[in-house]
């Protein structure tokens, strides 16, 4: 059931991404809805509930009109990477991982499009916004969720 | 966690065959997915401009924002037919001049479409409109939203298409100004719309309107762009560079028409 709920709620921000969050841009920034939603269920440590926003990038994929693969591939990488420093380094969250933590992969997906157009005052208004909702996002998140508990057992 | 990965990889195996076999296998899926998609994402918009409108109607005083709204479009669209009258007569002109060695020009056609979704990201500024093929929708068409210009049709589907925008600052559009008749290259970007290329032996006129010149074959003459807000360009350049401004809200399209 949980499962069913996160794929429609996918499919619902997929949506929102593409009819509503750009027009609310901010200087010709617009947020990352389901990049943050993924990393914010990441820093909450639900790893089983994250891997499924995966399929966000594969449905912008196929609406957007970006060479198709793009989105897909930016949010495994992202992905990969998030869940490796969480997992290694990020044991205690507090406000400046959060901030870190949403700066640094808002840089990471709008570097591909630095090839297309290089313009450095929207990378950097476009890291503030996803901060600023990201920030709102992973409270949200964290308030409803539980932490995923992980027993290792060693034989 | 065995789980996890296992959908990562299938992730990754879909993506890499989309991604070589985009054409046979993609493409089609595209299309379908996109003609799912249209009925939600139109909901979604009304959804949002009928919750605008409810904000708009408790905020402002009563009906005068929407008065005030109607007779901006009139006067933007009264602007743009200003402009088409003026480039006619000139062209008239010329062509009273040449008789008998210029082609009548072909009758536009108008084809209304719905703004269904924008691009998910701020670096590619283009929105998806639902008309497609089925419809006769051709890449590069011109498409206009109150009379001016707001892109060019940049990838056609069944049912809907991609129109890529001015601002965007891939776009390159051939103008001319109507009173200086300086013709240049139309650039959109953060900066705001950039007319450049511009000759510096002609002296533009602040305010003048910026039309589509036609060149390149691509787009329709005559199409209003904007006007001219400020001549930006150093005394040192070439070419001549100057700020456009369009009155058309390219986050807030809702309608717009395709040139056929």
């Amino acid at each position: 059931m949980k499962k069913i709920i996160n794929f429609i709620a996918i499919i619902l921000v997929v949506m929102l991404q593409i009819t509503i969050v750009p027009r609310l841009d901010i200087y010709y920034a617009v947020f990352n809805l389901p990049l943050l939603i993924m990393l914010s269920l990441i820093l909450i440590k639900r790893y089983d509930l994250a891997v499924f926003w995966l399929l966000s990038g594969v449905l912008l994929d196929l609406i957007s009109p970006i060479k198709f693969g793009f989105y897909t591939f930016s949010y495994l990488f992202i992905y990969l990477l998030a869940t490796f420093v969480v997992t290694k380094f990020f044991h205690q969250i507090n406000l400046f991982i959060i901030i870190f933590f949403f700066v640094i992969c808002s840089f990471v997906i709008d570097f591909a499009f630095l090839f297309y157009d290089f313009q450095i005052k929207l990378l950097l208004l476009n890291a503030i916004y996803n901060t600023f909702i990201g920030y709102i996002i992973y409270y949200f998140l964290k308030y409803y969720l539980e932490p995923q508990s992980i027993i290792k057992v060693k034989i | 966690m065995k789980k996890n990965n296992l959908l990562i990889v299938i992730i990754i195996i879909l993506a890499l065959l989309g991604f070589i076999l985009y054409p046979w296998v993609i493409l089609p899926i595209k299309n379908l997915s996109q003609n799912l998609s249209n009925p939600f994402l139109r909901i979604m918009i009304e959804m949002k401009n009928n919750t605008q409108g409810f904000f708009s109607k408790i905020i402002s005083i009563g009906q005068i924002e929407q008065i005030n709204n109607n007779l901006s479009q009139e006067n933007l669209e009264l602007k743009a037919k200003l402009a088409q009258i003026k480039e006619l007569q000139y062209e008239n002109k010329i062509l009273r001049g040449e008789l008998g060695f210029v082609k009548d020009r072909k009758q536009e056609e108008y084809l209304a479409a719905e703004v269904i979704s924008y691009s998910p990201n701020s670096y590619i500024r283009s929105i998806k409109i639902n008309k497609g093929y089925d419809d006769g929708v051709k890449e590069n068409q011109a498409v206009v939203s109150s009379g001016f210009l707001v892109g060019v049709v940049s990838e056609v589907y069944k049912d809907n298409c991609d129109v890529l925008l001015i601002i965007d600052s891939t776009s390159l559009i051939p103008i001319v100004m109507q009173d200086s008749r300086a013709t240049g290259l139309l650039q959109g970007g953060l900066t705001g719309l950039i007319a450049r290329e511009i000759p510096l032996d002609i002296e533009l006129k602040k305010e003048e309107m910026v039309l589509t010149s036609g060149l390149g074959g691509n787009l329709p003459q005559s199409i209003p762009v904007g006007k001219v807000k400020k001549i930006i360009s150093a005394e040192s350049e070439i070419f001549q560079k100057s700020q456009i401004e369009s009155p058309i809200k390219f986050n807030n399209l809702d309608i717009v028409f395709i040139l056929r």
